[in-house]
């Protein structure tokens, strides 16, 4: 699967699980930061027209209380055919703002959400009554009917699939000193929280109240039924309090990041409904649906409908994990190619050496031409990228393979330089003889990277050293020529090893021996060496909001992925 | 032992109390504690610390502070092997605490130990352990942490992450969970609570860096767990948690700077305080907490730093909760520390250093002066020898009334906070702490009082048998000696110390000294007037090296310290800035309503304290000295009083030649004085005075044994006396299993035969016989001359029938031939008694230490110091009277009759 089916279509996704996220609403509800009472009374007023007051209106308990009072006085004064005062009573209804039809006083549960099966674009917004009461007056001079509240539940519809934040109305949005950093990195990781999250949910301009998925009281009537989704209908969609569904709460506050190497500049919304293992909170996702470098995002309609959960391809889903991050492997080439030019420039730097020509299908050539006396000595650089896989414990192992051949020009100059002899030491020689005392081999450079704290990656690097010998039988040489050829021999073994250690030099000082991020001067110097920039800074996103572990290439997906956990950063 | 009321002392028997301190060396058997990595402590009561760390070898130990034992310390062993990580979890509500170890690559947990009901001496044999492993057996646990309610630990594998397990500590079935990091390695974690769920805070390396997270335990709901990261522009590379009230831990994370982070209550943000100062990077931090106040103790290369948010407002002379204090240096190394909070001794710290012998260090801070006092944590030990300076009072209770003090007991308390001795055991009384001491019926006893410089403060005594309290001011004697000795800057440049070196180094600055010493005048009558409530007018004067200094510079580094130093205590002040301050000081004393006003100008900075005990005032008169390079240890050799032990050690070694030639003249005079004994007992007693041999006037007149019924307490006379307690040491063998088996077989078959005389005599003989025996034994044990001896003897037998004394006589005769026979050999056989063996060791750098020098010691010492005091001079210092002493042993014995 090529990896933008994968991704549909999208450059990078965030799956977050559903379990994570009603896991945070539960935690926001344990620890009161949305609010866990909500009352409401709707009614008409004096101009007949619809009105409603909720709990964070004062007086909202006197009112409920004298509302209840006055039906109940009304109906006793029908049953006694005391007309007069009815239409007492009434006026004072009107008078007193007491015109209300139902209400409610009820204690939340923490909200909840379901994604649905086939159905990317909607989910669920579960609204569960711990215990409370509902009130319904079904006649103006009946009593007010009280329903037990307690289990019943309110659900909301709510169309994620008309969410989307891009860069340009982030900025709009934001204010002054997050405009700047938003325009520089993208978006901010604040869209990325579980308080967003949830204020998009609750976003009452998209919400609907979903009559057939929710269930109220026993015994409240077809007609006080249609009331309520009248009344949510009617009070939810235009409405920008935050209590409108009786939960307030802020979005949380997250400081600016350093601008990732893959910076989201646009964000969407889908979900990924999954009942792997029979699991559907674990494994249905959230999905964040990102596009990078200001990309437009995909228009067509199955645009952010991935093929299947993310989730699913999670390494590690135990509780310590929240969902999966996934990026198309085409764009995390471009960190690899860095890494080639990276390894390119350490080559080039060193003293004579040309470049024949840079990574052309993993291969690349590099020359290097001596002289000594009349002799002439080339040198042919040959590396070459053997591989790009995972390695067993969380990461990707990139080797590069060294092979250097020799070739020696024992020339003598008479009238003009003849060529006496030539001979060729190489890393597959197999002949030994003098200093030359093991068969050659090639060398390699081993890359290691893992995933680092906050979105920053860890690199580690080995280098094999190789070793050059005789490509042909140097005891059949005759012994007047290996006395010359002893001279250019010593030369040889130490420019060898004189390259090697300066590139090891070069990538100790580079990537820094033990620590390459405390090394910052370093890092500025060779700024112009991009990989240092990426190993140094951040190369994933939200790395305030989500932690990462596991980096793996997904080679079936065509997709770099992530285990994530959704870990904000403290700070001050 | 029960005394009826009426034959004891009360109020109204005119009780006189005897008292003299002296600042003087003293001795206990104690040894220092060497302790390996980590320490953790707990107060399992009110001021008693319980100290957990691990031995030089990694065992697990217990030090438990236990008032009124030998040094004040017990040590209890938890573990057979080598622990690799433990923890405590004190439960408040229930509690009581638990212990979790690693050892064996097993984790261990302890039973519940309640507070309320468990003997902590005895805790290493009544705990008990449960264990439990990692699932794979390759894994290696690394770390242990225990909570209320789960336990946790850490485990790596090769090319692994790391991994940790919690379980409940009900079940101890461990289930694994993992990092969500790649994580190789757990450096620290801790059992919490972060935002209103419990879980674990874990410092671990990820690649390159130090990562600092709090993961929490799955929920049951949705098995999902509550993640965050602290994180700050440095490193955090370690970590502490406070339980604060609402279950929430308030968490510090240090690098280079100090993070609180405090979570919010039904808010969804933390609390973020950088705290001031800027460290290199620390390497550990402990946070402690006493209700609002909350210090933090944090260490790296420069030392250990403490700041407190109990913030001392100069203005108010008030504490204010809500501000911290910049960190300053309170030990310069330490490498491992803990820290506890209480009330009379408000701050607690205990440190281990390796670089100086891996001792752990106790650093307090008294309440009542807010002064800091350091000491080193010790363990009894017979074989180990500790040297204190102290201030050591020797106190007697006199009565002409014929009533016994047997049975009675006097509250002791001190002024302010202090660690004292009483009676060679270890207490702690201050304003709320006192002491009961038991008296018997000599009603003496002598506090000794380690100190580290010349302050300290009064100790109060309060009896049913006194009328009023009795002050007494330990430093009294040094204050006067003082006010007598530094007069004026020359008397200052001129005062020899008492091996006759100058006090201050020669060429110091003649006005720099006229401060100092107008400045300790003042000081002194400062402390007159807070003991005596004397008036005092206001006074103001400087002290400090360089009187004229550029003043220029004075305000520049001024004002680069003005703000760093306000909300510290004096203690603070005097402990971690003066000394620092390399500047002339300028003092204002004022007396106030509630005690004394000290305004203290360094530079631009201006500090007050009001002063009410003093023991801040001999701190002030330290420092003073301090300023002038003369520090407590010149001070001491100035104004202690000094064991000379080289002339005691001179004077027990003349009375050890002279026993020895006393012992072989013995021997060929034994059958003359049976004879003479024989013909004796027909004559008059009288011929035998005492004055027939010839004892040097002043040693004839010491009897050591009576010391205690001298008018005048004195601690230096009675020092081998207040060390009695040793030798009956219950964990010793009885003082008889001690005495070389050649005496104890002789005195055994004396015995015996006495007895059998006894029974001959009937039981009119008993009462007598055993003065006898108490005599003899006191002969031996060279209390008693020979002559006394015989004289006592034959007057107590004078109305025994003739036969009978005579046949007692005998045996006595017997018993001393055979005595002499063993008496070279057994006398100078070595002899281990606790502190006095390894003093004498280290005095005499000799390996042994005999029967016979052992007692010759004991008289030698009092007679040494009595005779010093009297007579300026030691008894034996001139060779000559010595060697006629020793000689006066060859014929102690022979009965010159002539």
């Amino acid at each position: 699967m090529k990896g933008n089916e994968t991704l549909a279509n999208y450059d990078m996704v965030l799956a977050l699980s559903q379990d994570t996220i009603n896991y945070q609403f539960s935690q926001l509800h344990k620890r009161n930061i949305i609010h866990k009472k909500w009352g409401v009374l709707g009614g008409k007023n004096a101009d007949d027209k619809d009105f409603h007051s909720t709990d964070q209106d004062a007086g909202f308990k006197q009112k409920v209380k004298d509302w209840i009072a006055i039906q109940k006085e009304i109906e006793k004064a029908r049953a006694d055919n005391n007309w007069s005062e009815i239409g007492n009573l009434m006026n004072r209804v009107k008078s007193e703002n007491l015109n209300f039809t139902f209400g409610w006083e009820a204690v939340l549960r923490a909200p909840e959400v379901h994604f649905i099966k086939d159905n990317t674009k909607e989910v669920l917004l579960e609204i569960g009554f711990k215990s409370g009461k509902l009130y319904y007056r079904e006649e103006e001079t009946k009593a007010v009917s009280v329903f037990n509240l307690k289990n019943a539940a309110y659900t909301f519809k709510v169309p994620i699939g008309q969410l989307k934040v891009s860069k340009e109305n982030m900025i709009m949005d934001a204010g002054e000193s997050a405009k700047t950093v938003i325009r520089e990195s993208g978006l901010s990781d604040e869209d990325f929280t579980i308080q967003s999250l949830f204020l998009n949910f609750e976003n009452a301009n998209i919400a609907t109240y979903d009559k057939t998925k929710s269930s109220l009281p026993k015994g409240s009537s077809v007609a006080f039924q249609n009331a309520i989704s009248n009344y949510f209908n009617m009070t939810v969609a235009g409405s920008e309090n935050p209590y409108v569904l009786g939960y307030g709460v802020q979005r949380k506050k997250i400081k600016a990041t350093e601008k990732a190497m893959f910076q989201p500049t646009s964000l969407a919304f889908s979900t990924s409904y999954s009942n792997k293992d029979k699991k559907p909170g674990v494994f249905s996702a959230f999905n964040f649906l990102m596009m990078l470098n200001d990309t437009k995002p995909p228009t067509t309609t199955t645009a952010g409908i991935l093929p299947k959960s993310l989730i699913e391809l999670g390494k590690d889903v135990s509780s310590s994990t929240d969902g999966v991050f996934a990026i198309q492997k085409e764009h995390f080439d471009s960190y690899f190619d860095s890494l080639d030019n990276y390894v390119e420039k350490l080559f080039t730097k060193l003293d004579g050496v040309t470049l024949r020509h840079g990574f052309q299908d993993n291969v690349m050539v590099l020359d290097k031409k001596d002289t000594h006396k009349d002799d002439v000595i080339n040198t042919k650089y040959t590396i070459t990228k053997v591989h790009v896989k995972n390695i067993d414990n969380t990461g990707v192992s990139i080797r590069y393979k060294i092979d250097i051949h020799i070739t020696v020009h024992v020339n003598a100059k008479f009238i003009a330089t003849v060529e006496v002899k030539k001979l060729t030491l190489s890393t597959s020689g197999k002949y030994t003889k003098g200093e030359i005392k093991s068969k050659g081999s090639s060398g390699y450079l081993d890359f290691t990277i893992t995933s680092g704290k906050t979105g920053r990656f860890d690199l580690k690097h080995t280098l094999t050293k190789p070793q050059i010998a005789y490509d042909e039988n140097p005891n059949y040489f005759e012994g007047g020529f290996w006395k010359v050829f002893l001279h250019i021999l010593t030369l040889i073994i130490s420019w060898v090893y004189t390259i090697i250690d300066a590139i090891v030099t070069q990538i100790a000082v580079d990537l820094g021996k033990d620590s390459s991020i405390s090394s910052g001067k370093l890092i500025d110097k060779l700024n112009d060496i991009d990989v240092l920039n990426q190993t140094n800074k951040v190369i994933l996103p939200l790395g305030k909001v989500y932690a990462f572990k596991n980096l793996r290439i997904e080679s079936d997906h065509d997709v770099v992925a992530y285990d994530i956990a959704y870990a904000p950063v403290i700070e001050k | 032992m029960k005394v009826d009321p009426k034959f004891q002392i009360t109020k109204d028997d005119n009780v006189t109390v005897g008292f003299q301190s002296e600042l003087m060396q003293n001795y206990f058997p104690e040894s220092a504690i060497e302790a390996g990595t980590t320490i953790r402590s707990l107060m399992v009561s009110p001021e008693q610390p319980f100290i957990f760390c691990l031995t030089k070898e990694g065992k697990l130990q217990g030090l438990l502070r236990s008032e009124g034992s030998a040094s004040g310390w017990t040590q209890l062993l938890f573990s057979k092997g080598k622990v690799t990580s433990f923890e405590l979890e004190y439960n408040t509500d229930e509690n009581y605490f638990q212990l979790a170890k690693v050892e064996d690559n097993k984790v261990w947990i302890s039973d519940e130990i309640s507070l309320d009901d468990t003997q902590f001496k005895t805790l290493d044999k009544s705990i008990s352990w449960s264990s439990m492993e990692a699932l794979i057996p390759s894994e290696t646990i690394n770390k242990v942490s225990i909570g209320t309610e789960k336990v946790v630990f850490s485990t790596t594998q090769k090319d692994k992450d790391a991994k940790f397990y919690v379980a409940d500590l009900d079940e101890l079935d461990p289930k694994p969970c993992t990092l969500f990091e790649n994580g190789m390695k757990i450096i620290q974690f801790e059992l919490g609570n972060f935002q209103y769920n419990d879980g674990v805070f874990m410092l671990y390396d990820i690649g390159k860096e130090r990562s600092f997270v709090f993961q929490s335990f799955p929920d049951e709901r949705y098995g999902k767990t509550t993640k965050a990261r602290f994180d700050e522009e440095k490193a955090i590379n370690c970590f502490a948690l406070v339980e604060s009230d609402d279950t929430n831990d308030i968490v510090y994370g240090a690098g280079k700077n100090i993070h609180q982070y405090i979570s919010g209550i039904e808010d969804d943000e933390v609390d973020v305080i950088k705290m001031p100062g800027t460290f290199e990077a620390i390497k550990r931090i402990r946070a402690a907490r006493n209700g609002d106040h909350h210090s933090v103790w944090s260490l790296n290369e420069g030392g250990l730093h403490y700041q407190t948010n109990h913030f001392f407002d100069q203005k108010s002379q008030q504490f204010i909760s809500d501000k911290w204090t910049n960190p300053i240096v309170m030990a310069k190394d330490a490498e491992q520390f803990c820290c506890v909070k209480g009330r009379g001794i408000r701050n607690q710290l205990f440190s281990i250093s390796t670089k100086y012998g891996s001792e752990l260090t106790q650093l307090w801070q008294d309440a009542t002066t807010t002064l800091w006092n350091k000491n080193t944590l010790t363990i009894k030990g017979i074989d180990a020898l500790k040297e204190v300076e102290s201030y050591s009072v020797h106190i007697r209770f006199n009565s002409k009334a014929t009533k016994t003090f047997q049975g009675l007991s006097v509250k002791l308390r001190a002024e302010s906070n202090l660690f004292v001795y009483v009676n060679s055991k270890s207490y702690h009384i201050g304003p709320d702490h006192e002491v009961r001491i038991p008296l018997d019926v000599s009603a003496e006893f002598t506090v000794i009082c380690p100190v580290k410089d010349i302050a300290t403060c009064r100790i109060l005594l309060d009896a049913d048998f006194l009328k009023q309290t009795v002050a007494i001011n330990l430093a009294q004697q040094v204050l006067e000696d003082l006010g007598e000795k530094i007069t004026s800057g020359d008397a200052l440049a001129n005062a020899r110390k008492q091996n006759g070196e100058l006090l201050v180094t020669k060429g110091t600055d003649a006005e720099t000294l006229k401060s100092a010493a107008s400045g300790i005048q003042d000081m002194l009558s400062v402390a007159k007037t807070m003991e005596t409530d004397a008036p005092m007018k206001k006074a103001s004067f400087a002290v400090g090296q360089n009187a004229i200094a550029n003043t220029q510079m004075r305000s520049a580094q001024i004002t680069k310290g003005f703000s760093t130093h306000q909300g510290l205590t004096l203690g603070d002040f005097l402990h971690a800035v003066w000394d620092g301050a390399k500047q002339v000081a300028e003092f204002v004393v004022e007396k106030i309503k509630d005690g004394v006003k000290f305004v203290i100008k360094i530079g631009e900075q201006v500090f007050n304290w009001i002063v009410k005990t003093l023991r801040e005032i001999g701190s002030f008169i330290q420092k003073i000295f301090d300023a002038i390079k003369v520090f407590f240890k010149d001070l001491f050799e100035f104004l202690a009083f000094l064991f000379d032990w080289d002339a005691i050690v001179e004077t027990k070694n003349a009375f050890k030649d002279f026993t020895n030639e006393a012992i072989l003249s013995l021997k060929g005079e034994i059958e003359n004085i049976k004879n003479f004994v024989d013909e004796t007992l027909d004559k008059e007693i009288e011929k035998f005075s005492p004055d027939l041999v010839d004892i040097p006037d002043s040693l004839g007149k010491i009897d050591p044994s009576d010391a205690s019924e001298k008018n005048t307490a004195d601690p230096r006379s009675n020092w081998l006396n207040s060390k009695k307690g040793y030798l009956n040491d219950s964990s010793q063998k009885s003082l008889k299993e001690r005495i070389p088996t050649e005496f104890s077989s002789v005195l055994e078959k004396f015995f015996e035969e006495v007895k059998s005389i006894l029974v001959k005599a009937g039981e009119g003989i008993g009462k007598k016989v055993e003065t006898i025996v108490a005599n003899f034994k006191r002969m031996i044990a060279g209390e008693v001359s020979f002559l006394d001896f015989l004289k006592l003897l034959l007057n107590d037998l004078a109305g025994l029938s003739l036969f009978l004394v005579k046949q007692l006589m005998d045996l006595i005769f017997t018993s001393l031939t055979a005595l002499v026979d063993v008496a070279l050999v057994g006398l100078n056989k070595e002899w281990q008694i606790p502190l006095i063996t390894e003093l004498y060791k280290s005095i005499t750098k000799s390996d042994e230490f005999t029967f016979l020098d052992v007692m010759c010691l004991f008289v030698a010492i009092p007679t040494t110091i009595l005779y010093k005091i009297g007579e300026g001079k030691a008894p034996f210092g001139e060779g000559k009277t010595k060697e006629e002493f020793v000689k006066r042993g060859q014929t102690i014995f022979q009965l010159n009759l002539n």
